[in-house]
C-alpha cells in the first residue's frame, strides 16, 4: 500500500476518518516510519493548538470585559444588554427591598396604613411582605394548607349561595362592604409588622403598641394592647389583649377573647369569639361560635357549616350556615339561610326571625325562647317548585326586577360608558361566556390568595364587593341585550321598558325548577363575561388617554 | 459548579428563573466569550456577541434538551451566531467554498508549530491565528477551541465532512507558513 496523503493523516489525527479507513492507516503505520513520524507531528501540532487556544482563555479572563459579571457586559453597546440588567436587578431586588425595610423599621407617623398603601409607605410594606413570602412563604403555605382548604370551602359555599340568590348575596355583600367601609378608623397611624417563619409572633402581655400591627407566623398572639388595627394570619390566632381598632384575622383556629373596640373580621376552620366587641362581627368558618359571655355591640354576620351564637348581639344577625343555633339574645332581626336553624330556650330575638330553610321542621324554636316579632319561615326547595302558584312569588320577581332595573338606570345615568355593547356573533358570545366563567370561578380564589398575604385583606374585600356587584348586574346585562333584539328598541323609553320585560322573563325562567338553575348559571356567566370584557376594554382605552370618564373600581379589580 | 448543581440550575433557568440563568451566565460566559473573541477577532465585537448569544439562549432555553451537554449547546449557538455575523460582514465574499488557495507547502513533520513552547511564542501564534483568513480561522477555532466534531463544523459552515478535513489541513499549513515568515522577519 502506498503512503496516505498528509490530508488523510491530518483527518486521522483529528479522529475523523471512517472506521475501515482508520484501520487501514493503523496497519500501514506499523510498517511505515515516515508516515508514523508525520502522524506524531500532526498530533503534537493539534495538542499545541489546543493548548495555545485554551491559554488565551486565561489571558482574556483577566480582562474586565470578559469577566463573568453580567453588569460588565451590560455596559456594552449592545441593545440586548437590558437582559443582564434585568438578571442583576432580579438577583439584587430582594436584598435591596430588605435593606429598604431595615432602614425604615416603621412608617412615619401621620401616614395611615390605608392611604399609605398607595404611597411610599405602602411600597415598603408590600416590599417587606414580598421579602417575607419569598423567604418563608413556602413553609408558611405548607403549614397553612389545611386552613387554605377550609377557607376555600367556605368562600366557595358563599359564592354558590350568592349565585343562587343574587339579590340576597349582593345585599349581604354590599352591607358587609359598607359596614367594613364605615368601620371607625383606627386611632393610630403607623404600622408594625411582625413575622416569624416557624414560631410564635406575639404582642406580649403588658406590651402596648400605638400602631396597626401585622402578624404572621405559625402562631400569632395578641396579649397586650394595640391602639390600631390587628391583621393576623397564622395557623393559630389568639387575641386575648385589647385592640382599639379592628381585628382582621385568618387561621386554622382563631380565638378572639380580648376586648375589641372596632369590628372583628375572622375566618378559619374554628373561629371562637369570646369577647366584647364594640363594632360588628364578620365571622366565617367551619365551626363558628360566639360564646355566652361575649357581646357584639352591633350586628353579627356569620357564615359557616356550624354557627352558634350564644352571646349578646346589639343589633341583628345575618347568617348563612348549614346549622345555626341562636341561644343568646339578639336585639333586632335574625335573617338567614340554613339547613337547620334552632333558637334554643335561652335565646331571644328582639325583632323578626326570618329564615329560609329546606323544610318547615328544619326550624326549631324551643319553648323558653322568645321571638318578639314575627317568625317567618321560607321553604326553599318545595316552595320553589310550587312557586308559580303563589301570588307572592310574582310580586317578589316584580320587585326584584324593578330593583335591578332602577340600579341599572342609576348606574348608566351616572356612567354612560358602563353600558356594554352587545356581542355581534355567536363566537363572541361563547368567548364572553368563557371569560365570565373564569371570572366567576377565579375571583373567589384570587380573593383568597390576596387575603392570605394579610396586607392584601382590604384589597380582597374591595374585590369581593366588585364581584358581588358584577354578579348582581350580570342578569340585567343579559336582559338589556335581549331588549335590543326586540322591536321598537330605538327609542330610549321603549328600550328601558323592553329591558324590564326581558328581565321579568329571565327571572321567571330561572325560577323554573331543575332547568332554571342551569339557565341561571349560563345567564350569569354570559352577563359577567360581557361586563368583564367591556370593563377591560374601557380600561385599556382609558389607559391610553389622559383622562378617564370611568371611576368605577371594577375596571381595576377585574383587570 | 458540579454536574448535579448545573443540572438543578439549568432546570430552574428553564422554568424561568432569571437568577438561575444568571448563574448559567457566570459559568459559561468566559468560554462563549473566548469562542466569539477568536472567531470575530475583536474584543468589542465579542462582547456584543456574547450578550447576544446569551439572550438568544435565554429565549431558546425551553428547546434545550437536557440530555445534551450544555456547553456544546451554547457553543453551537455562539458559533452559529458568530458565523452569521461574519457572513453579514462579508456577504460578497464566498468564504467556505472549496476553492484552491495558494499555500506554501510545509509538511507537518517539520512543523514550526510544535516548536512554540513558551508563552511568548504561543502568543505570537495566537496573533497569527487571528490574522488567518476567516475561511481557515473559523474551522480551526471550532475544532481546536470549541471541540466540535467535523460533522458539527460542516453543519455550521454548510459544507461537507470531508471538506472540513481539507479546510483544517490547509489552515494548519497556512499557519505553519505564516509562522515561518514571522520567525524570519523577527530574525
Amino acid at each position: 500500500m502506498s503512503c496516505p496523503t498528509e490530508l488523510t493523516l491530518s483527518i486521522h489525527a483529528d479522529g475523523e476518518l471512517p472506521e475501515h479507513e482508520a484501520h487501514r492507516i493503523v496497519a500501514h503505520l506499523e510498517a511505515c516510519a515516515t508516515c508514523s513520524a508525520l502522524l506524531t507531528a500532526l498530533e503534537r501540532e493539534n495538542v499545541v493548538l489546543m493548548e495555545a487556544l485554551g491559554e488565551e482563555e486565561a489571558v482574556t479572563d483577566r480582562l474586565p470585559a470578559a469577566s463573568s459579571t453580567p453588569s460588565a457586559s451590560a455596559s456594552g453597546s449592545s441593545a440586548s444588554s437590558w437582559i443582564w440588567g434585568a438578571v442583576a436587578a432580579a438577583a439584587l431586588a430582594p436584598v435591596m427591598l430588605d435593606w429598604l425595610w431595615q432602614a425604615t423599621p416603621s412608617l412615619p407617623a401621620g401616614v395611615g396604613w390605608v392611604s399609605g398603601l398607595g404611597g411610599l409607605g405602602g411600597l415598603f410594606l408590600i416590599s417587606r411582605g414580598l421579602v417575607q413570602l419569598f423567604v418563608g412563604g413556602q413553609d408558611m403555605l405548607v403549614s397553612s394548607f389545611g386552613f387554605v382548604a377550609t377557607l376555600f370551602v367556605v368562600v366557595g359555599t358563599l359564592s354558590v349561595a350568592t349565585l343562587r340568590r343574587p339579590l340576597a348575596g349582593a345585599t349581604a355583600g354590599l352591607a358587609l362592604a359598607l359596614l367594613a367601609g364605615l368601620a371607625p378608623p383606627s386611632p393610630a397611624h403607623a404600622a408594625e409588622l411582625r413575622y416569624e417563619k416557624e414560631g410564635t409572633v406575639k404582642v406580649a402581655e403588658g406590651e402596648s403598641i400605638d400602631d396597626t400591627v401585622f402578624l404572621a407566623g405559625k402562631t400569632a398572639i395578641v396579649a397586650g394592647v394595640v391602639d390600631g388595627d390587628v391583621f393576623a394570619a397564622a395557623e393559630r390566632v389568639e387575641v386575648t389583649g385589647t385592640v382599639r381598632g379592628n381585628v382582621y384575622s385568618a387561621g386554622e383556629t382563631v380565638t378572639i377573647a380580648g376586648e375589641v373596640s372596632g369590628n372583628v373580621h375572622a375566618a378559619g376552620k374554628n373561629v371562637e369569639v369570646d369577647s366584647k366587641v364594640g363594632g360588628s362581627g364578620f365571622v366565617a368558618g367551619q365551626n363558628v361560635i360566639v360564646t355566652e359571655g361575649s357581646h357584639l355591640a352591633r350586628g353579627g354576620y356569620f357564615a359557616g357549616e356550624s354557627v352558634r351564637s350564644k352571646g349578646r348581639v346589639g343589633r341583628g344577625i345575618i347568617f348563612a350556615a348549614e346549622t345555626m343555633e341562636v341561644s343568646g339574645s339578639v336585639e333586632r332581626n335574625v335573617r338567614g339561610y340554613g339547613s337547620q336553624v334552632t333558637v334554643s330556650s335561652s335565646g331571644s330575638v328582639g325583632g323578626d326571625l326570618h329564615v329560609t330553610v329546606p323544610s318547615p321542621d328544619a326550624v326549631e324554636v324551643d319553648d323558653g325562647a322568645t321571638v318578639s316579632g314575627e317568625t317567618i319561615v321560607d321553604i326553599e326547595e318545595k316552595e320553589k317548585r310550587r312557586a308559580f302558584l303563589y301570588p307572592g312569588f310574582y310580586f317578589g320577581v316584580l320587585a326584584k326586577a324593578l330593583a335591578m332595573l332602577l340600579m341599572g338606570l342609576v348606574l348608566v345615568t351616572l356612567f354612560p360608558s358602563l353600558l356594554p355593547p352587545s356581542p355581534d356573533s355567536s363566537k363572541e358570545v361563547l368567548r364572553h361566556m368563557g371569560f365570565g366563567f373564569v371570572a366567576l370561578v377565579a375571583t373567589p380564589v384570587v380573593m383568597l390568595i390576596i387575603a392570605l398575604t394579610v396586607i392584601g385583606i382590604p384589597v380582597s374585600i374591595v374585590l369581593g364587593m366588585v364581584y358581588a356587584v358584577l354578579v348582581f348586574l350580570s342578569t340585567l346585562v343579559v336582559a338589556y341585550f335581549a331588549a335590543q333584539r326586540l322591536p321598537g328598541s330605538d327609542s330610549r323609553r321603549r328600550l328601558v321598558l323592553n329591558t324590564g320585560a326581558s328581565l321579568l322573563v329571565i327571572l321567571f325562567v330561572v325560577a323554573i325548577p331543575f332547568v332554571g338553575a342551569g339557565l341561571n348559571f349560563l345567564v350569569h356567566i354570559f352577563g359577567m363575561g360581557c361586563l368583564v370584557v367591556h370593563l377591560r376594554n374601557l380600561y385599556t382605552k382609558s389607559h391610553g388617554s389622559s383622562d378617564s370618564s370611568m371611576s368605577q373600581p371594577g375596571k381595576l379589580a377585574t383587570e | 459548579m458540579d454536574e448535579t448543581e448545573l443540572e438543578t440550575v439549568l432546570r430552574e433557568a428553564q422554568m424561568g428563573s432569571s437568577v438561575a440563568f444568571g448563574q448559567v451566565y457566570g459559568e459559561f460566559s468566559t468560554r462563549v466569550f473566548g469562542l466569539c473573541r477568536k472567531m470575530l477577532g475583536s474584543h468589542a465585537a465579542a462582547e456584543d456577541a456574547t450578550s447576544e448569544v446569551f439572550e438568544r439562549a435565554y429565549q431558546a432555553l425551553d428547546q434545550y434538551d437536557r440530555d445534551r451537554p450544555f456547553d456544546r449547546w451554547i457553543l453551537t449557538i455562539a458559533s452559529r451566531h458568530c458565523l452569521n455575523r461574519l457572513r453579514r460582514e462579508r456577504l460578497e465574499k464566498r468564504l467556505f467554498h472549496d476553492e484552491p488557495v495558494e499555500v506554501p507547502t510545509i509538511a507537518a513533520s517539520s512543523s514550526p508549530l510544535v516548536a512554540f513552547e513558551n508563552q511568548e511564542q504561543r502568543r505570537a501564534m495566537l496573533r497569527a491565528i487571528d490574522a488567518l483568513p476567516e475561511n481557515y480561522r473559523v474551522p480551526l477555532i471550532l475544532k481546536y477551541y470549541g471541540n466540535l466534531s467535523y460533522d458539527e463544523i460542516a453543519d455550521h459552515l454548510r459544507t461537507t465532512h470531508s471538506n472540513v478535513g481539507v479546510l483544517l489541513h490547509r489552515a494548519k499549513r497556512e499557519l505553519r507558513g505564516r509562522i515561518i515568515t514571522l520567525g524570519k522577519e523577527e530574525s
